[in-house]
């Protein structure tokens, strides 16, 4: 256990260099991508990009720039290229809302994917797994930001049930916290609700046709008791999977629409932010950020595998 | 004869399709008694719906379209068309059920001491503690050594034969009645089998219950039935005591299928003399070994000791020779095969066809080679791409090897004709055929080259024994027709007599005897190989083992 974890800490430091080579290198050979001449305002002499350039460092080699931010960026000091703030206390910032979000999405669209799963499964072929299974569709393919919004509009704006976006802190009030949540929440879970059920469903399926699922009814064991003992565990693998997927990528910023739709002010809206104005400090900052939990997640989720099914070792 | 435990009269199952007519019955009007302490067999070929028989007794068939129809009196209960709740307080306590495949019917997430003690908790028969107890109990009842540890071990951490001890725990746990058997040793190697009959024998004696003993066995049959009903086509075709029907079988199907039972005792097949060994072995294994890389690195240097699946084996098989390869799985078989043929690469040792070493040959060496060395799979259902034709899978080592349209065309036909397949045959796809037939199949893309060398891993277990007597016969034909060689894999110690000229016998990676056919069965030099003849179940009720 103890070398699996120092095994993956190893391969984290991999990673994240890799990521932040990759970034580092996109943002800089991108056309328009020269931070002078930008942050040097509409029309700047010759000269005043010159002293920015210098100021900046941007006339140094592209390694020791590389290494320069790095060490900003790792260190807490890097500031913005064109709002000057520290990088790192804007993530800070915008972390409770993401996660609020993150939290939320992930516990509603884990209990609703796996019920509606096991409901599809368990009703394969009937009215009601063909209405789940339209459903899941349907909300897999809607997009987020076309589903966020009409639900911001109609809900909060029109109606008036719910607030018309923005993020309320837990400390501050802990009933709007979780009213302001809702519908980011929801607009944000559908989209999973629907790939989770459908996951779900297949594997339980697969499970259902077992031989030790035979055994299980052979035994005299209730269908409900089959399902839970013998047949659930042994369908969770994938969805498990997933979730370690999922998860680190919203908690990383990944879910830059639900944040920006509901104006959440989250790690999400400051990435994206930053990536419009190509704000190299920002952007690294962010990115290895969301590595970093990619990464500890799918150790997390390595472990449950070992805890799921003990056939599954921890080596790696 | 005491009363009958269980009264099975004019059961019919049914399986309905998509269409109004369309409808398949698996079990067509089927009749018979337990008594207790009884050992039934209901024996027959795959499809002929002995297992759906036992299936319908306790509800377990788990098709929503199958309907099910006539009567199973058990005591006052009557099975067929009860409730689910008054099946579920059968199942298991009263009417328990032990499956063919232990690892597949054990949940793999779950310790087997929870499995059995899940089983006496639902039916009440013991507080959460004492089930436990009574786990250890059972474990020990059936032989399971340290019974202490293993009842918090998992399926996998089990033998195949202790597995299927924890299912045969598990199924008395409550002290059923009637215990049904479905193909309770299929999946196991014969010394385990052996161990496996006895253990049900005495179990048998000792708890009174009557047992529906369903199997394609007859070696097993033989072994442990007290009488027998044979089905055929979801029919009883004969029914008797174990003497009578192996004695005097009066049905034609029932004859047929004794007829071909491979037996340890027959008589041997003449077989052509080996050709004069004049230009040397057509195949020949120098010390040959294959080991693995174990799984998953340790934590200390070195990590585990690598597996060594083929340990230093020498073997040479001459030209129009057959020599069979005998052994329990994991001894290696299949590793040896695939290393003959150069599908793996051994770690140590040397490999030489037709004089010419190829153990370090490369890629398009071997590629010229494969047309003269092939192999035949076990499974005919794994080893046809089902999204291939048959005259496509047929002719697939033809086009490869530049054969012209037209030519691989003709070369098809021909095949097909010679496994005894119609050309017809060809446009049909792989689950079309029976298994029989998938063989066939199989067998004739290995001929399409004319090769001189056939690996023929366990062509024929996958098989029944009227089919699987058609195979050897065909392989048997081909080789005088052909002046084939042939290396026989098999765990069956009958079919491989039947069909060998030599036979080795293999014990974990190792070589422990190869004698002449006849040699071998009628004085076996090693230790080992005795034991597997002595497990080998009989077909003969008379020389039951006592």
């Amino acid at each position: 256990m103890t070398g699996f974890v120092l095994r993956r800490l190893a391969q984290m430091v991999v990673v994240l260099f890799a990521v932040s080579v990759l970034t580092f290198l996109i943002f800089n050979v991108i056309p328009n991508g020269d931070p002078a001449s930008r942050m040097a305002g509409k029309s700047p002499t010759e000269s005043q990009v010159e002293a920015i350039r210098a100021e900046w460092g941007f006339d140094e080699s592209l390694p020791v720039q590389y290494v320069k931010t790095m060490e900003q960026v790792l260190g807490g000091s890097a500031i913005s290229y064109f709002t000057q703030l520290n990088v790192r206390e804007e993530i800070a910032r915008g972390l409770p809302a993401t996660l609020s979000l993150a939290v939320g999405a992930a516990i509603l669209w884990m209990t609703m994917g796996i019920a509606l799963g096991l409901l599809g499964a368990l009703r394969a072929g009937r009215l009601s797994d063909r209405l789940i299974t339209f459903f899941a569709l349907a909300g897999v393919s809607l997009p987020v930001f076309w589903l966020g919004a009409l639900m911001a509009y109609y809900l909060g704006f029109k109606a008036g049930w719910f607030p018309n976006g923005g993020y309320v802190p837990f400390t501050e009030d802990p009933l709007d916290w979780a009213y302001h949540l809702v519908l980011p929440c929801t607009a944000l879970a559908i989209l999973f609700i629907g790939f989770y059920s459908r996951v779900l469903r297949s594997s339980v399926l697969d499970t259902m046709s077992e031989d030790f699922v035979r055994t299980a009814r052979a035994k005299g064991l209730g269908e409900r008791q089959v399902l839970v003992r013998h047949v659930l565990r042994n369908s969770m693998i994938p969805i498990v999977t997933l979730w370690g997927l999922d998860f680190g990528a919203v908690v990383a910023g990944g879910a830059i629409l639900t944040e920006t739709v509901f104006d959440l002010q989250g790690v999400g809206q400051y990435a994206a932010e930053s990536v419009g104005q190509l704000d190299v400090p920002p952007v690294l900052a962010v990115t290895l950020f969301g590595a970093f939990f990619i990464v500890v997640l799918n150790t997390v989720v390595d472990i449950v595998y070992a805890a799921l099914d003990p056939r599954i070792r921890i080596t790696a | 004869m005491s009363a009958p435990l269980l009264t099975v009269s004019d059961l019919a199952v049914a399986f309905e399709g998509e269409g109004e007519n369309d409808v398949t019955r698996a079990v067509d009007g089927v009749s018979l008694e337990l008594a207790p302490g009884e050992i039934l067999a209901l024996v027959g070929e795959s499809g002929c719906g002995k297992s759906v028989t036992a299936l319908s007794l306790i509800g377990l068939l788990g098709a929503a379209n199958a309907v099910t129809t006539g009567s199973a009196r058990y005591g006052d209960s009557e099975l067929i068309g009860a409730s689910d709740d008054e099946l579920r307080r059968l199942r298991g306590k009263e009417l328990a059920m032990v499956f063919q495949d232990p690892l597949s019917s054990l949940n793999p997430v779950l310790r087997v001491g929870d499995q059995i003690a899940e089983q006496i908790l639902v039916h009440g028969q013991a507080s959460r503690a004492d089930a436990r107890a009574r786990a250890v109990e059972l474990l020990e009842r059936v032989g399971i050594p340290r019974p202490q540890q293993r009842v918090d071990s998992y399926p996998h951490e089990l033998s195949g034969g202790m597995r299927q001890r924890v299912m045969i725990a598990m199924a008395l746990s409550c002290a059923p009645r009637i215990l049904i058997a479905d193909e309770p040793t299929t999946a196991l190697d014969v010394t385990v089998q052996a161990q496996i009959l006895d253990l049900i024998r005495e179990l048998r004696a000792e708890t009174g219950a009557g047992v529906l003993l369903i199997t394609h066995d007859f070696g097993v049959v033989a072994e442990l039935a007290d009488r027998i009903a044979v089905m055929d086509a979801g029919r009883i075709v004969e029914q008797g005591t174990v003497e009578d029907v192996f004695e005097r079988p009066q049905d034609a199907h029932t004859q047929r299928l004794l007829a071909a039972v491979p037996r340890l005792d027959g008589p041997l097949r003449e077989r052509p003399a080996v050709a004069a060994a004049g230009d040397g072995p057509i195949l020949a294994l120098e010390n040959l070994a294959v080991a693995f890389p174990a799984r998953g690195r340790g934590l200390r240097r070195g990590g585990p000791e690598p597996l060594r699946a083929v340990d230093g084996v020498t073997l040479s098989i001459d030209p129009g020779e057959t020599v069979g390869l005998v052994g329990e799985s994991g001894c290696g078989k299949s590793t040896l095969a695939r290393a003959a043929v150069r599908l793996l690469d051994p770690t140590r040792g040397s490999v030489s066809f037709a004089g010419r070493d190829i153990t370090r040959a490369r890629r398009r060496e071997l590629d010229s080679l494969r047309a003269d060395l092939q192999i035949v799979f076990q499974d005919p259902y794994g080893s046809l791409n089902p999204r291939k034709k048959a005259r496509d899978i047929v002719g697939l080592p033809l086009r490869l090897n530049g054969v012209s349209k037209a030519e691989t065309a003709k070369r098809i036909d021909a095949l097909l004709e010679r496994v005894g397949l119609e050309r017809a045959h060809g446009d049909r796809w792989p689950h079309e055929f029976s298994g029989g037939q998938r063989q066939r199949i199989g067998i004739a893309r290995a001929l399409a080259l004319d090769p001189r060398l056939v690996v023929l891993d366990e062509p024929v277990s996958a098989l029944d024994v009227s089919v699987q007597a058609q195979i050897l016969e065909l392989l048997d034909d081909l080789q005088r027709e052909l002046g084939l060689s042939y290396l026989f894999i098999s765990h069956d110690l009958s079919v491989v007599r039947q069909v060998s000229d030599r036979v080795a016998v293999m014990q974990a990676g190792k070589l422990v005897e190869i004698a002449p056919v006849a040699e071998l069965y009628a004085r076996p030099a090693h230790p080992y190989t005795a034991a597997l003849l002595r497990a080998v179940p009989v077909p003969d009720p008379r020389r039951r083992a006592a």
